[in-house]
C-alpha cells in the first residue's frame, strides 16, 4: 500500500498546471537528451539559404 | 554544443556542416530522450512502491516529467522552441491538461487501493512519458500541413507490428491518404510502443519523392 493521498487537483488548478511557460521550455531542454537539445535549440535559418 | 538552424522552406534541421538532419535521426533523439525520462519514471514508481516517497511526491515528480516530455517532443517537431506559436503552446497545453486528469485518477486509484503496485503499475507509468511519441506525431502532421503537405502514408520497420484492431499493418496497407486518414502512431494497438513512421506528400502523383517523417 502506497503511503500518503492523493493529490486531487481542480479543474482550475489543471489549467494553471497545463500552462507553457518560458520556465516550462527551459525545464523541457533540461529533460532532453544532448542530441536533442542541440536541435530543440535551433534558430530559424536564412531561408535565402539553397535548399538541397 | 552543436548548433543547428530550422529551415523553414525544407522543413528540416541543418547542422553546421551544412547537411540536413534526416526525420530518422530526430526521432532516434527523442527516443533516447523518452527512454531515459521513462527509466526515471520507473525508479520513481519503484520508489512510492517501497514508501520511500509518497503519492503526491510521486503526482508532483510525474507532471513535471511528462509535461517536459509533450513540450520538448512537439517543439522537435515544429523546428525546436524557437518555431513554436502562441497556437503551439496552447495546443500543448490541452495535451497536458488531459494527461494531468489520467494522472489525477491514477493517484486517486493508488490511494483508494483499485491499483495495485504490482508490474501493472510500473507499465502503466511508464505509459504516461510514451505518450509523448503521440504529440512529436501530431506536431509533425500539423508542421508539414502547413507547407502543403496534403497526404501521408504509414510506412512499417523493422519491428514487431501489431496486426489486430487499429494495427500497423492494416494503417500501412491504406497507401497514400489525406492527412488524418492512418491512425496517429501511438494511437493504434500497439500503442506507444509503435515503431512506424509516416511519409507525407503533396499530391496523389505516384512519381513524387516522399518526405519523410
Amino acid at each position: 500500500m502506497a503511503k500518503g493521498k492523493a493529490i486531487n487537483w481542480k479543474d482550475s488548478d489543471l489549467d494553471k498546471l497545463s500552462e507553457v511557460t518560458t520556465a516550462d521550455l527551459s525545464k523541457a531542454q533540461g529533460w532532453a537528451s544532448e542530441d536533442l537539445q542541440n536541435l530543440l535549440a535551433a534558430e530559424a535559418e536564412d531561408d535565402t539559404l539553397p535548399v538541397e | 554544443m552543436t548548433r543547428y538552424l530550422w529551415n523553414e522552406r525544407a522543413g528540416r534541421y541543418r547542422g553546421s556542416n551544412g547537411r540536413f538532419v534526416s526525420g530518422k535521426e530526430v526521432r532516434a533523439s527523442l527516443d533516447r530522450s523518452v527512454e531515459a525520462s521513462s527509466k526515471r519514471m520507473k525508479e520513481l514508481s519503484i520508489a512510492l512502491k517501497e514508501s520511500r516517497i509518497n503519492i503526491s511526491e510521486w503526482q508532483v515528480k510525474m507532471y513535471e516529467e511528462l509535461k517536459s516530455a509533450h513540450i520538448a517532443s512537439a517543439a522537435a517537431a515544429r523546428g525546436g522552441f524557437a518555431q513554436l506559436t502562441q497556437s503551439d503552446l496552447g495546443r500543448i497545453g490541452s495535451i497536458i491538461k488531459d494527461e494531468l486528469k489520467f494522472l489525477r485518477r491514477f493517484g486517486l486509484q493508488i490511494e483508494n487501493g483499485e491499483t495495485l503496485l504490482d508490474g501493472r503499475f510500473l507499465q502503466r507509468a511508464q505509459m504516461y512519458i510514451e505518450a509523448s511519441r503521440e504529440t512529436y506525431h501530431i506536431f509533425l502532421a500539423l508542421e508539414v500541413s502547413s507547407r502543403g503537405y496534403q497526404f501521408e502514408e504509414s510506412k512499417l520497420h523493422p519491428a514487431d507490428h501489431c496486426t489486430t484492431g487499429i494495427s500497423c499493418v492494416g494503417e500501412a496497407a491504406k497507401g497514400r491518404v489525406e492527412i488524418g486518414g492512418t491512425a496517429v502512431i501511438g494511437g493504434r494497438t500497439c500503442r506507444t510502443k509503435c515503431k512506424c513512421s509516416k511519409n507525407y506528400f503533396k499530391t496523389m502523383e505516384k512519381s513524387e519523392v516522399a518526405f519523410a517523417a
